[in-house]
């Protein structure tokens, strides 16, 4: 374990956080509100950072003419353009919400929609290459909760509905609060190996 | 001219050998211009000097006659600054002999004693003009002593016995076997009173040749009858003298191996040191000295006498003095005449002769290239570099047998066509097996395709709209109903463009409620995107209720970044989390003006889509503030994690919307027409319902089909295994 000025910066301020959470000391509550509107100009300032590297990445893809470099272009265009857009006239006003809404939203829905046909073959698939007991249980189960969640022409099924529900709240809720359980351990282990040193992401 | 190194012939004008790259021409001497080295067998018949042909002529005919007389009457020479001194010396102690000994041979005559040419001057510049009594040659002092021991005694057998003479090699040399009793002093020249001592052979007349400076005689030979070993000792200088041992002259040094020796000599008699092997080489020579060769030239002293005679005795001086030789080839093993017994070497001495002749070629070797370039240009035997390694042979290859798997044989094969390929690196992309679609794809796609577009576009109301109403949605729609309409509600627009379609329909329900009971809206959002759609929503609702955009009760708040930290901090303190945000008149509006923390706020709307953003605002903001109530239109895909903050003991979400069954529920609450079962209230969650049951339909039944199939397939499967068991 090496012990540098970044390792007591990160250890004091995510112990001052934490205790700021149980002791409430106004001084310390004080300090707490510093470093934390700390972290999210930090955040900002990141946020540019990357986009400053993406640009700076394909601007040099275009000078050496490697290949796919002409995506390197509309990438190049398209940053500049909506960032400049965005800068001068802010994030409310329609140029903005246009950009947002006519292009980045458009592609990225027919992204989604591509990948529910995708994953229906791949259900397909699965059930021919592996022909086990739990891919039929698999197939059984998708078939219900989408049987159950979608409306059926000209008829109603109503246990379907309910047996759905059921799968839902039952079955899918314990093992998502089995997955939260094991979510919040593993984020506060991790950050007590941060908060002892052991370790040390902001470190190359 | 011949090289007197490796014999081979070189160009007369060279002075260096072409093959072993040996001087041709002696560095001491300063020719006067090109001249020939004297090679081995000595100066070839034109060149040779006069004395040295003389004494040729005089072994030739000494040879066929079986002896050579020296006694024949030396040339008189011009003066006596021409005279070289041991010439002199010579006939002076031929002066002396004669006056001691009467000599035994007939004289020769004048024209059979070949004439010494003189010596070159420049070789020998010391034996010219040196003074006369200076230098003697030894060998004429050898001579001298055993011409005199001749003359008295029988030939005695030589100490060295047969071993003296070798096989087909010279005889050697006289003065081998001549022992010295004193230095090297020679006598003077001008001193006829001083000739040869007594006994020993006086070449008065003529000159006695020095050997040339390129044959430097062999180690002398101590001549010891006692021993049965030869002494080797310094070679004589050219142009030294030897003492004649039978009369030591006073003041004169002695040497160690040659005066042991000579006392012996001189003090067991001279007959017993003559080897027999020269007696016998003088006797074959006899003849040779009677054929009326030149008389050799005198040193100054006019007498050419009985010491010529002597020097020019059989065996006496070296054959290659009387007989031009060829080039040192092999040995000649027949090079002694017949009356000479062929001599036995020990084999210590066979061991210490040099190989002469040719060397002997190795079987299999080539003959030796000559290096033509570099430093060792001229030189043989170097080894060439590149011919020598590049026969070497390699080891054996063991090879083994190697199971190639064809997927490997395959993979190295591409690896060497892309290597030796450089076109073909880039590797090609092979299309994955089973990318490319069915047709049954194709008709999934279709249908799915069909069943939204259709209803869509018909506008139908086929499917049925939901007739029970959800307890959570149910609990929404009566707790906005119970708002205070001067307190603002903050509605959270937690979704990114791609959940708009599910989530719009509930927030529009939702909305739509608010605006009709006109209650003042505040927007925020974490995401990029949430503001503008934020202003979407509202903006769309505010058409239906133009009065709500009148009265100005949307307020925007715009972005809050941050995400988790964010949210504690607005919850915190809301003014100074988003104020730097937004814009400051829309906290100054009246409808925010007495909100100071969260709790100004009737109760917080979180529409989201993602489970872990709804966890964050419960998490985060309803743990700070929990009186005010929070509300959730949240996606169907959301609901298994956000449901236990709803069915929980204490609640932290007091009412949800799931999907878009919840907003078609929220919708027609209260306005469906029992009789036609359609929603009075025309929403877009009414208008996409038909669409939904379409699609959702189709994908029930396009999985149905592949389940069935699937296990049908098995089942046959099965069966036929079934049946052949």
């Amino acid at each position: 374990m090496k012990f540098n000025v970044s390792v007591v910066v990160a250890i004091a301020t995510g112990l001052i956080t934490l205790v700021a959470y149980f002791i409430p000391v106004a001084p310390l509550q004080a300090v707490r509100a510093g470093l934390l509107q700390s972290g999210a100009i930090l955040a900002t300032v990141a946020l540019l950072l990357g986009a400053g590297n993406l640009l700076s990445v394909h601007a040099r893809k275009i000078r050496d003419r490697k290949p796919g470099h002409l995506y390197s272009i509309f990438l190049v265009i398209s940053l500049l353009s909506v960032f400049i857009v965005v800068t001068i006239f802010g994030t409310q006003h329609p140029y903005s919400v246009w950009i947002v809404t006519q292009v980045q939203q458009p592609l990225e829905v027919a992204l989604t929609g591509l990948l529910a046909g995708v994953l229906v073959i791949a259900g397909v698939r699965v059930m021919f290459r592996r022909p086990h007991w739990s891919t039929y249980l698999f197939f059984l189960t998708v078939v219900i909760v989408l049987l159950g969640t979608a409306p059926l022409p000209f008829v109603a099924i109503p246990f379907l509905q309910g047996f759905r529900n059921w799968l839902a709240q039952v079955p899918a809720v314990g093992g998502g609060r089995g997955l939260l359980l094991g979510i919040a351990l593993g984020a506060a282990t991790t950050g007590l190996r941060v908060l002892m040193g052991f370790d040390q992401p902001y470190q190359r | 001219m011949r090289c007197p190194m490796c014999g081979k012939p070189n160009p007369d004008t060279a002075e260096v050998c072409a093959f072993c790259q040996a001087r041709l021409r002696p560095l001491s001497a300063a020719p006067s211009g090109p001249e020939a080295p004297i090679p081995a067998s000595g100066p070839p018949e034109e060149e040779a000097p006069d004395w040295l042909a003389k004494l040729r002529a005089q072994g030739a005919l000494g040879e066929s006659r079986g002896t050579r007389d020296l006694s024949a009457e030396a040339e008189p020479l011009e003066g006596p600054g021409e005279v070289p001194s041991w010439l002199a010396r010579i006939r002076a102690r031929n002066g002396e002999e004669e006056e001691t000994k009467t000599p035994t041979g007939p004289p020769p005559s004048a024209e059979q004693v070949p004439q010494p040419a003189q010596p070159e001057t420049s070789e020998h510049p010391g034996t010219e003009e040196g003074p006369a009594e200076a230098e003697e040659p030894e060998w004429l002092e050898r001579l001298r002593v055993r011409r005199a021991y001749e003359q008295d005694q029988e030939p005695e057998k030589s100490p060295f016995g047969e071993a003296t003479s070798a096989r087909g090699e010279e005889l050697p040399p006289d003065w081998l076997h001549v022992p010295r009793e004193e230095g090297w002093g020679a006598p003077s020249l001008g001193t006829p009173s001083e000739g040869p001592a007594k006994g020993s052979a006086a070449p008065g007349e003529g000159e006695t040749p020095s050997p040339p400076p390129s044959e430097i005689p062999p180690p002398l030979v101590q001549a010891a009858p006692s021993r049965g070993e030869a002494h080797v000792s310094p070679a004589p200088v050219a142009g030294e003298s030897v003492q004649p041992a039978r009369e030591p002259k006073p003041g004169l040094p002695r040497l160690s191996p040659f005066t042991q020796g000579s006392e012996e000599f001189a003090a067991g008699g001279g007959e017993a040191e003559i080897p027999d092997w020269l007696a016998r080489a003088r006797e074959a020579a006899e003849p040779s000295a009677n054929r009326g060769e030149p008389p050799v030239e005198q040193a100054g002293t006019g007498s050419a006498g009985p010491g010529l005679d002597e020097l020019l005795a059989p065996g006496v001086l070296p054959e290659w003095l009387t007989t031009p030789q060829p080039s040192p080839t092999a040995p000649q093993t027949e090079s002694a005449p017949d009356e000479i017994e062929q001599a036995v070497l020990p084999p210590w001495l066979q061991a210490l002769r040099p190989i002469e002749g040719p060397a002997i070629k190795a079987e299999g070797t080539e003959e030796e290239r000559v290096e033509t370039a570099g430093p060792l240009s001229g030189l043989k035997g170097i080894l060439p570099p590149v011919s020598l390694f590049e026969k070497v042979p390699h080891p054996p290859v063991q090879r083994e047998q190697l199971e190639v798997d064809p997927t490997h044989a395959a993979q190295a094969e591409l690896l060497q066509r892309v290597v030796l390929n450089p076109e073909s690196r880039e590797a090609k992309r092979v299309g994955r097996p089973g990318r490319r679609l069915h047709y049954w794809t194709w008709g999934v796609w279709a249908l799915l395709f069909v069943a939204i577009l259709v209803p869509g576009i018909t506008q139908s109301h086929v499917f049925a709209r939901p007739t029970t109403v959800p307890v959570e949605t149910l609990k929404l729609r009566t707790a906005i109903s119970a708002l205070p309409d001067n307190r603002p509600i903050l509605m959270a627009f937690e979704y990114d463009p791609a959940n708009a379609a599910e989530l719009e329909a509930g927030a529009l329900a939702v909305i739509d409620q608010l605006m009709g009971r006109g209650i003042p809206i505040a927007s925020l959002s974490t995401r990029p995107a949430g503001p503008a759609m934020a202003a979407d929503v509202m903006a769309r609702e505010e058409a239906v209720h133009p009065d709500y955009a009148a009265a100005g009760k949307y307020l925007p708040l715009g972005y809050l970044p941050g995400d988790a930290v964010g949210l504690r901090a607005f919850a915190n303190d809301p003014r100074k989390a988003s104020g730097a945000i937004s814009a400051a008149p829309v906290w100054d509006s009246a409808f925010l003006q007495p909100v100071t923390n969260l709790e100004g706020f009737s109760s917080i709307i979180i529409v989201v889509a993602q489970p872990l953003l709804f966890q964050a605002w419960v998490e985060q903001v309803h743990t700070l503030h929990p009186t005010v109530p929070v509300f959730a239109v949240i996606s169907a895909a959301a609901e298994p994690l956000a449901r236990p903050y709803y069915e929980s003991d204490n609640p932290s979400v007091e009412g949800l919307v799931v999907g878009l069954a919840g907003a078609e529920t929220y919708d027609c609450m209260d306005s469906v027409d029992p009789a036609t079962g359609r929603c009075g209230n025309v929403s877009p969650a009414d208008t996409w319902w038909d669409p939904f049951g379409a699609s959702v339909l189709a994908a029930v039944l396009v999985l149905g089909v592949g389940a069935f199939g699937s296990a049908g397939m098995t089942l046959l499967k099965f069966w036929g295994g079934k049946k052949r068991d």
